[in-house]
């Protein structure tokens, strides 16, 4: 499986070298180690959002810089699954793909009708709920 | 300061709207000619980017689109909240003037030139 390169600072020397980040926060402290650290083999995982309407269950995740072929999305078994295929530009045409993120969704899910959008970096899924899950007046006769 | 003075300016600070800010993953690569920064910032187009210079520290605030996602129930929230804010600060090695900056698929990239004295330059000898 080929690894992806990002192209995050790999040691806090090269970056203070050119700029001055200026006094370090904590937080500034702690994203450098992470960078030094962690390099390409530790990706922290995707964070997903839930969120519903009356109509449907909403998947929302930060995908930045990815375009949308290069996405896959998976839905079995009530369990969503994105990937990232990465299309190797060579003679032999595999494709390799990682996978970003895994949730389970709800029950209740109109799988059929499953879309998805991705805007300025963001991914969002759009599950509709089935009918009979849709809340209802009931009549009182 | 009397009792009264701190409570004035409690009071202000608490009306004050605190806003909350992201640090986006950002990379630097070194160029030729010039220096690329770019950051993640998803949910952003060009109208959220607002970059400003003032002596010598370069400040990029990218915010948001207002998206559907404020009008639905949350159910489990995992992506931190907040626009996306980062400030460098620049030695004298770059043209400000000659900053240029694009946002694809929420990702800025800025390119900023090297100033003419600082470029590698070839010496002949005579």
């Amino acid at each position: 499986m080929k690894l992806i390169r990002y192209a995050y600072p790999s040691s806090s020397a090269a970056l203070n070298r050119f700029f001055d980040i200026g006094a370090p926060r904590i937080e500034q402290l702690s994203s450098l180690f992470d960078d030094f650290f962690s390099g390409d083999l530790a990706r922290s995982e995707v964070g997903v959002n839930l969120y519903e309407d009356t109509h449907n269950y909403y998947v929302k995740l930060e995908l930045p810089g990815l375009n949308k072929e290069s996405i896959d999305i998976d839905l079995e078994n009530s369990v969503l699954t994105i990937r990232q295929t990465v299309a190797e530009k060579s003679d032999h045409s595999e494709a390799n793909t990682r996978c970003v993120r895994t949730l389970k969704i709800p029950d209740g899910v109109d799988v059929d009708k499953v879309g998805a959008s991705h805007v300025d970096g963001v991914l969002t899924v759009t599950l509709p709920k089935e009918i009979a899950r849709q809340p209802r007046q009931i009549e009182v006769k | 300061m009397s009792t009264h003075e701190i409570e004035q300016v409690t009071n202000t600070s608490e009306a004050v709207e605190r806003r909350q800010w992201r640090k986006p993953k950002h990379s630097l690569r070194e160029n030729t000619d010039d220096f690329a920064l770019s950051l993640d910032v998803p949910g952003v187009n060009r109208e959220g980017v607002n970059i400003s210079f003032d002596d010598g520290l370069l400040t990029i605030e990218a915010v948001k689109m207002r998206q559907a996602t404020e009008e639905w129930t949350v159910l489990s929230r995992e992506i931190p909240e907040g626009d996306f804010r980062l400030s460098v600060r620049l030695n004298k090695l770059i043209d400000v003037d000659k900053i240029t900056a694009e946002v694809a698929a929420g990702v800025l990239t800025l390119s900023l030139p090297k100033a003419e004295t600082a470029k590698p330059r070839k010496i002949a000898v005579n």
